[in-house]
């Protein structure tokens, strides 16, 4: 058997035993890189990587509902339905993540569309929406046209 | 039953590791699916199998390392998949599963996107 990893933790356990000490100011007590991973990479991360499934999301089933329309119709306006509306639940928790949403960042995402779709549809080479476009469209809740 | 082999680690992965894990166990079931139940159905599980792909990688690029580890035991897995109470025995009673698992190691159930940048994690 291979062997077992010595540092598999429990993170809630971990958690609860950071919290208590926090409450208690034992600061030389905490594990600082630990806790740093957690809010950068965990918190701050997981929101950033919601924001980013969203976008990607929404940019898949926009393009596939405009070039071929008649496939996975309802599959694709669900995906989108429910990306608006997370995207809209997500910037409205956190609004600093709009600061997220650049070009850069939905080029990252359209990376994604492009691999996920592949060839089954012909893809603009760039991105065609813009983040204020996007950022709009999850602003306005309802499915607009753009 | 042998597990020689079946261990596999990504080191240092933080509070991620219960969504890691449950984008592993969707694959294997996708992948398992295409190969053993075929049918109409197989684009769009080729879909959605890229789609937790995508995840995967942005989970494994976009991470700090932190204290703690990811463990997963592809037959544990396996036998979860199949035999859980909405397994795919029961959603599939037609299809002939094997009774261990057809994957030899983790990276034929990742691929090799996400291999690469699990690969590229574990360098850094």
């Amino acid at each position: 058997m291979a062997e077992r990893h010595v540092n598999v933790e429990d993170e809630y356990s971990w958690a609860l035993q950071t919290a208590a000490l926090v409450r208690k100011k034992e600061w030389h007590a905490i594990d600082r890189k630990a806790l740093l991973a957690e809010l950068e990479g965990s918190i701050a991360g997981g929101r950033r990587r919601e924001l980013r499934s969203y976008i990607r999301d929404i940019l898949r089933s926009r393009l596939s509902l405009k070039l071929a329309p008649k496939v996975d119709k309802q599959y694709n306006k669900d995906l989108l339905r429910n990306a608006l509306e997370g995207l809209e639940s997500l910037l409205w928790s956190c609004p600093s993540l709009r600061e997220v949403v650049t070009e850069e960042f939905v080029d990252d995402a359209y990376k994604s569309v492009k691999y996920i779709i592949g060839k089954s549809i012909r893809l603009p080479m760039r991105c065609p929406y813009s983040p204020d476009q996007l950022l709009k469209e999850a602003e306005a809740i309802d499915v607009v046209e753009l | 039953m042998s597990t020689k082999g079946f261990f596999e680690y990504v080191n240092e992965m933080s509070n991620e590791r219960p969504g890691y894990r449950s984008l592993i166990k969707n694959l294997l079931s996708h992948r398992l699916k295409i190969k053993y139940v075929q049918g109409r159905d197989v684009p769009h599980w080729e879909t959605e199998i890229k789609t937790w792909e995508d995840d995967l990688v942005d989970l494994l690029t976009t991470v700090k390392p932190s204290l703690k580890s990811v463990q997963i035991d592809l037959h544990d897995l396996y036998a979860k998949v199949l035999k859980q109470k909405d397994g795919l025995r029961r959603k599939y009673p037609k299809a002939s599963f094997p009774d261990t698992c057809p994957y030899a190691s983790l990276k034929e159930v990742l691929g090799s996107r996400v291999w690469n940048a699990r690969n590229r994690r574990s360098g850094e």
